[in-house]
This record gives C-alpha cells, sequence and structure tokens, in this order.
C-alpha cells in the first residue's frame, strides 16, 4: 500500500475512571489507516484494541492527542460490525430494515424503491438471498446469518471505513468461513473501503490483513506488513501471542 | 390487525377480555342513544324495586332504573379510562426520555425527580386538584395520568436503558440518527410489552380510582352517570338493598380484570419475538 492514510491518529492517550480510579489505558499511541486496506488490531485482553478503534472512528473522545480524517464526520462515513451479531440487531426489525438503516438516516434523497434495492444488494455482496432473509427477524437467523445481515449494514451506505470488533469471536467455527468469505468479498467489491478489525483470531487475521498494529498495556508493541509482523515479529510479546495462538 | 386479533381470540382469557371490553364499547356507544328509560325518570312507587321486565337490574333508593344509569355510567368511565391511559403514556414516554438521555445530567435529575414524586399518593394529588377544579372528570384524568405515568416510567426505564444502549442504537448513531430517530424507531418499539402491562393495569387501576374518588366526593360530579356515583349512591344502603351495590361492584370488578388480562395476551399477541405468525407474514 503506498497511498496516504485518509486517517491517522497522533500521540493518543485516553483515561477510564475518575480520581482515585483513574488509570490510564492508551498511551502515546499513533496509527494510519489509508483507502481499501485491511489493518488488524491485535494484542490481549484490555490492551485497549476496542478503545483506540473507537477513538480512530470518533466514538469516544481521546485525552490527548489528534484525530485526523480526510473527509466529512468520520463516523457517518463508516459502518461498524460488533462482537455481538444478535446484539447489534434490533430484535424488533426486519433483516431488510435494518440493513436500510443507515440510507434511511442518511439518504433522505433516496426512494423507497432504491432504498430497497441497495439493501438487497448489501445482502447478495455477504452471501444472504434477499427474498429469504429480507423479511425475517433477527431472532430467525442463525449467529453466522446475523453477523452478516450487520456487515451488511455495514456496507449499504458505501462507507469509508469499517470498524469489526471481534467480528467472529462469537460465531460458531462452522459459521466463521461465511463470515471470512463476506469480508473478502467485500475486499473486492468496495475496493476504497478500509477495514480496520480487532481480532484475537491469528488466522483470520493472517487471512484479511494487509498491515498489523500490536497493542500490548495500551501501547504500540510493533507495526507492520502482515508477512513480517507474523513471520518476522520484532517483539517478545508478538512472539508471544504467535506462539500462545498455535498452541 | 387480523393476526394480533387471532392470536389474542385463541387464549381463553384473550376470549374473555375481548368479550368484556368489546361489550364495554358498545354498551358505551349505544348508551349515547339509548338507554332502557330516560336517567332523570324516577318511580316513586317503585324504590328498591327487584329486577323485573320492567327494570331489568331492579331501581335505586329514588325509583330510577338501576340498568340505565350502569348503561350511561359506561360511557363516563370509558371516557376516564381512554384519557388517563393517554395522559398516563405521553407523561410516562416523556420521562422515561428524560431518564435514559445520553447527557448524563439530565438522566440522573429526572430519575431523582420521578422517585420523589412517585411518593406523592394519587389521592392526595386529586385532593390537591378538586380545591381549584372541584370535583370533576378532569381531577381524576389528571391526577391518576400523573401518578401512572410515573410508574410506568419507573417500570419501561430498564428496558428503555438496554435498548439506549445497545449496538444497534450506537450503529444508528454513528450513521447521524437523531434522538428523535432513536426514541421512536428504537426505544419506544423495544419497550412496547412494558408498556401495554403496565397501561392495562393503569387502566384497570383507573376504574377503582374513579369510584374511589367520586364516593370521597371529588370525582365525577354529582348527577354525572358512572359506575363509581352508582356505588357512592347506594354503598350506604347496603343493609336495606345489596343488589344496587352488587351491580356496579360487579361491573367494576369484571372491567378491572378484563382490562389487566387484555395487557398481557395484547402484549404476547403484537410482539414477534413472541408471536410467531407476526414473523411469517411477508413484509419490510
Amino acid at each position: 500500500m503506498t497511498t496516504a492514510p485518509f486517517l491517522s491518529v497522533r500521540n493518543i492517550d485516553k483515561f477510564f475512571g475518575s480520581r482515585a480510579a483513574r488509570r490510564q489505558v492508551l498511551f502515546d499511541v499513533s496509527a494510519d489507516v489509508r483507502p481499501g486496506e485491511c489493518l488488524a488490531v491485535i494484542g490481549g485482553s484490555g490492551s485497549g484494541k476496542s478503545t483506540l478503534t473507537r477513538i480512530m472512528l470518533g466514538l469516544e473522545t481521546a485525552d490527548a492527542g489528534t484525530v485526523d480524517y480526510a473527509g466529512g464526520d468520520v463516523r457517518r462515513e463508516s459502518g461498524l460490525v460488533f462482537q455481538d451479531p444478535f446484539a447489534s440487531l434490533d430484535p424488533r426489525w426486519r433483516v431488510a430494515r435494518s440493513v436500510a438503516e443507515p440510507l434511511l438516516i442518511q439518504r433522505r434523497d433516496l426512494s423507497r424503491a432504491d432504498i430497497d434495492a441497495r439493501a438487497a444488494l448489501a445482502l447478495r455482496t455477504v452471501g444472504l438471498d434477499p427474498d429469504v432473509f429480507a423479511s425475517r427477524y433477527p431472532i430467525d437467523l442463525s449467529g453466522g446469518q446475523a453477523q452478516r445481515v450487520t456487515i451488511a449494514r455495514a456496507i449499504v451506505n458505501e462507507p469509508k471505513v469499517i470498524l469489526a470488533d471481534e467480528p467472529m469471536s462469537a460465531i460458531d467455527v462452522a459459521a466463521r468461513i461465511q463470515i471470512l468469505d463476506a469480508f473478502a468479498t467485500i475486499r473486492e467489491t468496495h475496493r476504497e473501503t478500509a477495514i480496520i478489525m480487532v481480532s484475537h483470531d491469528l488466522g483470520v487475521v493472517r487471512h484479511l490483513a494487509d498491515r498489523i498494529l500490536v497493542l500490548h498495556d495500551g501501547r504500540v508493541e510493533e507495526c507492520g506488513p502482515t508477512a513480517a509482523v507474523l513471520g518476522d515479529p520484532q517483539s517478545a510479546y508478538t512472539r508471544r501471542l504467535i506462539a500462545a495462538a498455535s498452541l | 390487525m387480523m393476526v394480533v386479533l387471532r392470536a389474542m381470540w385463541r387464549r381463553a382469557e384473550g376470549r374473555f377480555a375481548l368479550v368484556v371490553l368489546g361489550l364495554w364499547l358498545i354498551v358505551a356507544g349505544v348508551s349515547l342513544f339509548w338507554t332502557p328509560r330516560p336517567l332523570l325518570e324516577t318511580d316513586g312507587y317503585h324504590v328498591w324495586a327487584t329486577p323485573s321486565a320492567a327494570h331489568w337490574l331492579g331501581t335505586d333508593g329514588t325509583g330510577a332504573d338501576v340498568f340505565s344509569w350502569l348503561m350511561a355510567g359506561s360511557r363516563t368511565n370509558l371516557l376516564i379510562v381512554v384519557l388517563t391511559v393517554l395522559v398516563a403514556a405521553v407523561f410516562g414516554l416523556l420521562l422515561v426520555a428524560a431518564m435514559v438521555a445520553r447527557r448524563a445530567t439530565v438522566a440522573v435529575v429526572s430519575v431523582v425527580i420521578v422517585d420523589a414524586l412517585i411518593s406523592i399518593p394519587t389521592v392526595l394529588l386529586a385532593l390537591m386538584l378538586a380545591v381549584p377544579l372541584g370535583a370533576s372528570v378532569v381531577v381524576i384524568v389528571v391526577a391518576c395520568g400523573f401518578g401512572y405515568g410515573l410508574n410506568l416510567a419507573r417500570v419501561a426505564r430498564p428496558a428503555a436503558l438496554l435498548a439506549a444502549r445497545s449496538s444497534y442504537v450506537e450503529s444508528a448513531l454513528s450513521n447521524g440518527a437523531s434522538g428523535w430517530w432513536i426514541f421512536v424507531r428504537h426505544i419506544v418499539p423495544n419497550i412496547v410489552p412494558v408498556l401495554l402491562v403496565q397501561l392495562s393495569l393503569s387502566a384497570g387501576t383507573s376504574v377503582l380510582a374513579e369510584s374511589g374518588l367520586t364516593y370521597l366526593g371529588i370525582g365525577v360530579p354529582s348527577g354525572v352517570p358512572s359506575w363509581g356515583h352508582s356505588l357512592a349512591t347506594s354503598v350506604k344502603f347496603i343493609n336495606v338493598y345489596p343488589l344496587t351495590v352488587l351491580w356496579p361492584g360487579l361491573i367494576v370488578t369484571v372491567v378491572v380484570v378484563a382490562l389487566n388480562v387484555f395487557g398481557d395476551v395484547l402484549r404476547d399477541a403484537i410482539d414477534p419475538l413472541t408471536n410467531p405468525a407476526l414473523r411469517e407474514r411477508s413484509g419490510r
């Protein structure tokens, strides 16, 4: 990737709690995201992965440092995929409506037919037949299907960046391949859309990511191309992570 | 609509509630145009009369026809229930919106205010309102609507918070959804089950409150037919002629039970999570 980054964070500090309970969770963290790339953020539990990515997309504010986005409001030009797909879908909304919601909110200029057509296309992109799934409620979906619906919602408004926070950790092993396929298809069909993926699963990271940023206790341990970080890790912590993943 | 009604009708308690409340609506409607006897007609020769072809439920101490007064009272009680539920729903939903506001100070202050106001008894509030307003339907509606709205907000808050802090709301907010969008499209639909049960309980309680407040002289004004009025004017003579107390008491009891059951059955029938027939319908 040689294109210039469109999303950068510099010298980010973040604290949680107040007074005596105040603790720092991010220390002077900097990172870049380039158009069309998949950046994986890995690290142990409590290392600050989710906090950093949420700050990058404007979902949380940093206590120090800057977030630079070459565009308008990064939140409005992003799509979110969370860990638990069933908690990510309104249980009383049909699939078609959930997928179409970003368009219903942002694209008042579109007709109902256009919105339905775009929602159907997003469902097809993630491998779900809209004729079968559009009228279903989340309660009638499997975990893998529900997660693909949330991915369809994340891409329906052609976002510049997708944040996928542990998108496979609540999915059974058999359904993970469907999620991987969905992301692979998105990378082919949405070449300008960047993906920031938080994950513990180094197999998924190896399969999807162009670059890896390793966080350890709120500090950047190392950052580089996937093959380099996984093939020739420079930090002892990354080596331990890779060794633990291969157990 | 028909899917919901069919689901309610399948259950015995649903049939009971639909029949009772349906009859109430019909009787209240018919009473606008017709009652077996004119309300102001009294028969001094037939006071405390037992049920007969001329007076289906007998007469009271003035010789007025009990059935006609109960029939006419049904429309007053229906009006009170509808208005009370409306006031409670609007007031309660406004409070819920404040209690789950993303601005923490608004949420915390509104929770404290609701906790403080909920300690004011409805009867005390009605007594205070009766000072400037006198005995009136407005006193019942405002006092009960206020009290039940507070209860509604307190009970609905956990479900509303769950929706307000959910990932799907966070997604919508990041897409630029307004607070109004989130409240109307995500929070309210997800607290409908709680709302229905709470509002049906409020409806039943407002029927009881009408009787109590009218008995105290601060509810429905004298001369206006209502079930509470029929109870209040006859309860003094329960030893002389118990039947005139029995009829309005029986109607109040049956209607309150029907209202309470109605909320439970409607909640299950109207929610796609509990009624598979709603999910099977195609549509977006």
